[in-house]
């Protein structure tokens, strides 16, 4: 059978032939265009006339809203372990570990859209992708040094960056633009851009291996170029590799401690890539369509958030070693409203995955996994939308995003209960944490 | 600017990009005498805003976004959805269902057409118009999270309703 996106495509290719003839522009509607270009040509006249008499027009709109919960100690000291939240205004909130408060937001500016965050190694420098409005969706990466929480000039990179991932080493951070099947590389030292590397069409998510030598780029595809592929790139030289194809659309991408193996789960499979050889071994089939992926620390286990249709939303782990499926856990009735996410303790005893709360609607948990005996414990119900998920290096606490609520809600690992929601305005989204 | 000249230079604009715009409207429409309506309304909107769009591109896209808002609030208010869906799996019918390759495009259409609106435009804009996930966001307005959640979601049920197994 052809492949799901091929079907779509060539269906609603179908449909579209039979779309009725285009109607003339009726006399009618001809007259309202005028009418309105009059409109918006004597509106203009006004302001510019109302601007050179010194008057001030819609002051209030230029108003900046107060932000919730600030903290009055706004300047953060170097380097207190801080969370580093992504808001939908354009905005980064640090979060203080310590405290739980959120600091003053740092603004990357009008119109942006920040979509990832990674921060160095030495937890000095976050760099968060962020692109402006429709059609040119041009994108930047801002430099926040983390011990003033400043932003830095933004580094120009290819239009509409949609992830980022920094070498372990800390020297070049890697930034995917999809529309332009891109990847461009930024040397972390001057904070400049070098020339992008063309990989496969559609590219969405990034993953560099701990030794820091290559760095594999999932793409879906387009609707002329079907493949979904990974495909590696050699940090040393910034050149990409031949494509290792995967079955289906792949969607997220993890790499072993031991960097020999990276898992691609797509949405009918999860297909183990030998980094050795850049070869595809067979699929493992999950029996249900994965949304995320995440290895434990010890690269025993990987672990796939699945939708599982009626049966709600499930996680199955998968032994590395074998690459064979454990039974799946349940561990949600329904699908969350975000994309379901997970994360793994740093001593790997319990996997979090945001998921649906039972019985409350449109109302997110976050179900802990005991990993030892693959068991789920009680959801904890957190906020609205929630979307991320990060645990701090010492373990202690997990915070989560709640996109629709505004918030961030920390659960303390030891008890598995959530604190009180920290506000950080408008559409919380992505998160890192410094080390 | 005479207002004749004026007016081809609509007609040629119309022309231009009318059919794209019709094709999309049917898509998320499923309705002949409502895509062509919207199609209308959609113009009238972008030509009578935007006095001086140099850009082809850029007309092209705040038409593509004005169409998607007009369906959403077509289908929001008026409960269209049964129509939809009655609309695309009578066309496919329609075409008869002879063969093992008709019955799967009929399977696809039908499964398409059960979709709620939302995840329907998510998968049009995906599949049909090609766009990307910022795109997407940007043509419906919604957070970049929200676009992944409803394609994939989308996607999954699709595949579901399908029995697709690869």
């Amino acid at each position: 059978m052809a492949k799901l996106d091929e079907m779509l495509a060539a269906a609603l290719r179908d449909l579209a032939a039979e779309a009725p003839a285009l109607p003339p522009l009726s006399p009618r509607a001809r007259r309202r265009i005028r009418a309105r270009r009059s409109a918006a040509i004597a509106a203009s006249v006004m302001v510019v006339a109302a601007m050179s008499a010194g008057v001030v027009i819609g002051a209030h709109a230029l108003a900046r809203p107060a932000h919730p919960q600030v903290s009055p100690h706004h300047l953060a000291t170097a380097y207190v372990p801080t969370a580093y939240v992504l808001g939908g205004s354009g905005t980064v909130t640090p979060i203080r570990i310590a405290t739980n408060t959120a600091l003053r937001p740092i603004r990357l500016g009008k119109r942006r859209s920040p979509c990832a965050i990674a921060i160095t190694p030495d937890g000095k420098t976050a760099y968060v992708a962020s692109y402006g409005p429709g059609p040119a969706f041009l994108g930047t990466v801002t430099p926040i040094r983390t011990a003033t929480n400043t932003a830095l000039r933004p580094v120009k990179v290819g239009p509409g960056p949609c992830a980022i991932a920094i070498t372990p080493n800390g020297k070049t951070a890697y930034v995917v633009n999809q529309p332009a099947d891109t990847v461009t590389p930024i040397t972390t030292a001057t904070n400049t851009a070098l020339p992008p590397i063309r990989v496969g069409s559609r590219p969405l998510a990034i993953a560099i291996t701990p030794d820091g030598k290559t760095a594999y780029v999932i793409t879906r595809g387009s609707v002329a170029r079907c493949p979904h592929t990974v495909t590696p790139i050699r940090t040393a030289t910034n050149t990409a590799l031949r494509p290792v194809h995967v079955g289906g659309c792949p969607l997220a991408i993890a790499i072993t401690p031991d960097g020999k193996t990276a898992y691609v789960a797509d949405d009918s499979q999860v297909t183990p890539v030998r980094t050795a050889t850049n070869t595809a071994l067979r699929p493992i089939k999950v029996r249900q369509i994965p949304a995320a992926i995440a290895i434990t620390p010890d690269g025993k286990t990987a672990y796939t958030v699945n939708f599982a249709g009626r049966r709600g939303v499930t996680v199955t782990p998968i032994r590395t070693a074998t690459n064979t499926v454990l039974a799946p856990v349940t561990v949600g009735p329904t699908f969350p409203q975000q994309l379901p996410a997970i994360a793994i303790t740093p001593d790997g005893s319990t996997a979090y995955v945001i998921t649906n709360a039972p019985g409350l609607t449109h109302q997110d948990a976050v179900t802990p996994i005991r990993t030892a005996t693959s068991t789920a414990l009680p959801p904890i119900t957190v906020g609205r939308g929630s979307c991320a998920i990060a645990i701090t290096p010492d373990g202690k606490t997990a915070y989560v995003t709640n996109m629709t609520s505004g918030t961030v809600t920390p659960i303390r690992t030891a008890t598995n209960t959530a604190q009180r929601p920290i506000e950080v305005g408008r559409g919380p989204c992505a998160m890192a944490i410094t080390r | 600017m005479s207002d004749s000249s004026a007016g081809d230079r609509l007609g040629a604009l119309y022309a231009r990009h009318g059919p794209d715009a019709l094709r999309l409207a049917y898509l998320l429409t499923g309705d002949r005498e409502l895509s062509e309506d919207l199609v209308q309304e959609a113009f009238i909107k972008v030509a009578g805003r935007l006095t001086a769009l140099r850009r082809a591109d850029s007309f092209r896209w705040y038409l593509r976004r004005t169409i998607v808002n007009l369906a959403n609030s077509y289908l929001r208010h008026r409960r269209v959805e049964r129509a939809y869906a009655k609309g695309l799996i009578g066309s496919a019918a329609g075409a008869g269902v002879s063969s093992p390759d008709m019955a799967t495009k009929h399977a696809v259409r039908e499964a398409i057409a059960q979709l709620p609106a939302r995840q329907r435009a998510v998968v049009v804009l995906r599949y049909y118009e090609d766009l990307t996930d910022q795109q997407i966001a940007s043509v419906l307005g919604w957070p970049l999270g929200s676009v992944k959640s409803s394609l994939y979601r989308a996607t999954a049920i699709l595949r579901e309703h399908l029995g697709q197994e690869e």
